[in-house]
């Protein structure tokens, strides 16, 4: 169940690109043991939110709290020192590096003060993968000669190793086949019951009703509704996201 | 299931049959065989070639271009060019002749200005390319021209001569030599080893290879990919700023053409070493067979008693000849991968056909 306190909690949060407004004071919380799914049209504003909470973007207006306490994420680096980890739509792999190097990208573990420990990361490597049950032979392997879903998942993989609170994913499952969707939902289902906090971005809204424990639906920039999946439906999500109203 | 079954304790260590396979798959090792196919080419077909003094020649001539080459490997991976690398070279040249007779430097105060010129066209290039965001080709190839204009100004295209009696400590860092091997190829080795060692297994060699691989990925991971593209556009600078230091401390003379053409030989030996003109891949180790390779072929090619022209044409033909043997590498990597069973997926379910399906009948 879902910690009553929540770990992320962002209010009034305003961003604006030139003379479009993506976001309209978006109030957002995340609750750790919980997945929350962000949904809307296209231009709703998800993906300019997740950016906002990873670290790519910059809001011009509203505060962030992390456990309680002010936060600002001013960069990637910094989200992650603060417990965010995100899966970008892009995954962030480096195709010619292997698994191992991909799994620390950009916090290579070393040994006297600038010698990549290799021997430790193939071994963490490996021992995440294996924890999380993911079907790959070697961390040796490149990361080019998976399949779509191997790489969601060493994506995914990736942000629970970084070992944070919050676990930021953009679409993961868009581009998956069934069998690899569903172990890439694995995961998330593995990372909630560690009680990490999850949101998700999904245009999928039967994915995301098997999935997701709350639903926040965003609308020209605004949150129009934050509904337990429990006590609503796709139709009246789909009516909301698309007129504003439910049901109609 | 596929995986499943593997031990943990395979990745971490591997079989000695399995590490060499893997490595003889590459094609730095079918670089180093056509080296050695070469060199005993050369040596049993021309005259000469097999004497001491002349693969001292083949040496010091290998070491001038493969220091700046190993330079450039870093450049290469991270994903940039920097063509002007002859003409940095050339002025660093002429720089020390006018330092020491002009402006009366004692030559290892020349050494000193030329270095920090190194630095700063290595700075030049760089934030012109990584922070302006103009393409390293069109940068470089400006600098190319400017800095070859700025020699051949300096220098009112006369040669500068040491004079006769003026003795340093610095020439034989660039004359002399230790026991038989010239001191530029103790410089080579030194380079290879500190430029080998620092691309493959520290924090700022993996880096390298991340920006140059996904700059997006790797930026998204955190890392200061300009300040690594700077870092490896600075290192390009000041090899060049060395090998004109070695140059002049050798040859106490400075002319304004020197490193016309030098640009081709180093980023030949980049290619023919393996490292992919895209970025992301290649090693220190493919770039010293590179060199050494051109640098035979342009010695031996004239002991057989071809022009001189021919070591260029024979240059090109190889690089072209490495592309394809690249390409041939590739595919037949591929069909390694696929019977290694690294594509899953194969089974129960998804739609995909033919190629996936015969890699799973062999796994």
């Amino acid at each position: 169940m879902a910690d009553v306190t929540p770990v992320l909690e962002a209010r009034g949060i305003v961003k604006r690109f030139g003379g479009v407004t993506a976001l309209r004071s978006v109030d957002m919380a995340l609750y750790r043991g919980e997945i929350a799914a962000l949904v809307g049209d296209n231009g709703a504003g998800k993906s300019t939110l997740l950016k906002i909470f990873s670290g790519v973007y910059a809001p011009d207006a509203g505060a962030i709290h992390i456990e309680g306490q002010g936060a600002r994420i001013d960069s990637p680096q910094r989200a992650m020192q603060l417990g965010i980890s995100t899966v970008f739509q892009d995954l962030a792999l480096v195709n010619e590096r292997d698994v191992a190097h991909n799994m620390f990208l950009g916090r290579e573990p070393c040994r006297f003060a600038f010698f990549v420990d290799r021997r430790r990361m193939l071994r963490e490597a490996r021992e995440t993968i294996t924890a999380l049950r993911v079907d790959l032979p070697t961390v040796r392997a490149k990361v080019e000669g998976l399949s779509g879903g191997q790489r969601q998942a060493i994506a995914v993989a990736r942000a629970w190793q970084q070992g944070g609170l919050i676990t930021l994913l953009d679409e993961p499952t868009a581009a998956l086949g069934v069998r690899e969707a569903a172990r890439v939902t694995d995961l998330m289902k593995t990372l909630r019951a560690e009680n990490h906090a999850l949101l998700l971005i999904s245009h999928n809204l039967e994915s995301v009703f098997g999935l997701a424990d709350r639903i926040v639906v965003l609308r020209h920039g605004a949150k129009i509704a934050d509904l337990r999946t429990s006590e609503t439906s796709q139709h009246e999500v789909v009516s909301l996201l698309t007129s504003g109203m439910t049901s109609g | 299931m596929v995986g499943a079954a593997v031990t943990a304790p395979a990745d971490v260590t591997r079989p000695l049959t399995v590490i060499l396979r893997e490595l003889l798959l590459t094609r730095q090792a079918a670089m180093t065989v056509v080296a050695i196919v070469l060199f005993i080419f050369f040596s049993t077909q021309a005259n000469n070639f097999f004497t001491l003094r002349n693969l001292l020649d083949i040496l010091r001539a290998t070491a001038f271009i493969g220091i700046v080459a190993v330079a450039w490997t870093y450049v290469l991976i991270a994903g940039e060019l920097d063509l002007s690398v002859g003409s940095a070279y050339g002025l660093g040249t002429i720089l020390m002749g006018w330092l020491v007779v002009s402006m009366a430097l004692n030559p290892w105060q020349a050494a000193g200005v030329v270095m920090v010129y190194g630095v700063l066209v290595g700075l030049v290039n760089g934030i012109i390319t990584v922070y302006i965001g103009v393409r390293a080709f069109v940068v470089t190839l400006g600098t190319l021209s400017f800095l070859r204009g700025a020699a051949m100004a300096l220098s009112g295209n006369f040669p500068y001569s040491y004079p006769r009696g003026l003795e340093s400590s610095l020439f034989p860092l660039g004359g002399g030599s230790l026991g038989v091997i010239p001191a530029p190829a103790v410089w080579f080795l030194a380079v290879l080893i500190v430029g080998g060692i620092v691309l493959r297994h520290t924090k700022f060699g993996y880096w390298v290879y991340a920006t140059g691989g996904n700059e997006l990925a790797a930026r998204e991971m955190g890392i200061p990919t300009q300040r690594i593209k700077l870092a490896a556009f600075m290192i390009v600078g000041v090899s060049c700023a060395l090998i004109a230091i070695l140059q002049v401390a050798w040859l106490r003379s400075a002319t304004p053409n020197t490193g016309s053409g030098f640009e081709l030989q180093v980023i030949g030996s980049v290619l023919i070493g393996g490292a992919a003109l895209t970025g992301g891949d290649g090693n220190v180790y493919g770039t010293f067979i590179g060199a050494t390779i051109l640098g035979m072929v342009t010695n031996g090619l004239v002991l057989l008693g071809f022009p001189p022209a021919s070591g260029l044409l024979a240059s090109g033909a190889i690089i072209v000849v490495a592309g394809i043997i690249d390409v041939i590498l590739r595919r037949a990597g591929g069909t390694v991968r696929a019977r290694r069973g690294v594509i899953d997926e194969v089974s129960e379910g998804d739609s995909r056909v033919g190629y996936d399906s015969i890699s799973k009948e062999e796994t």
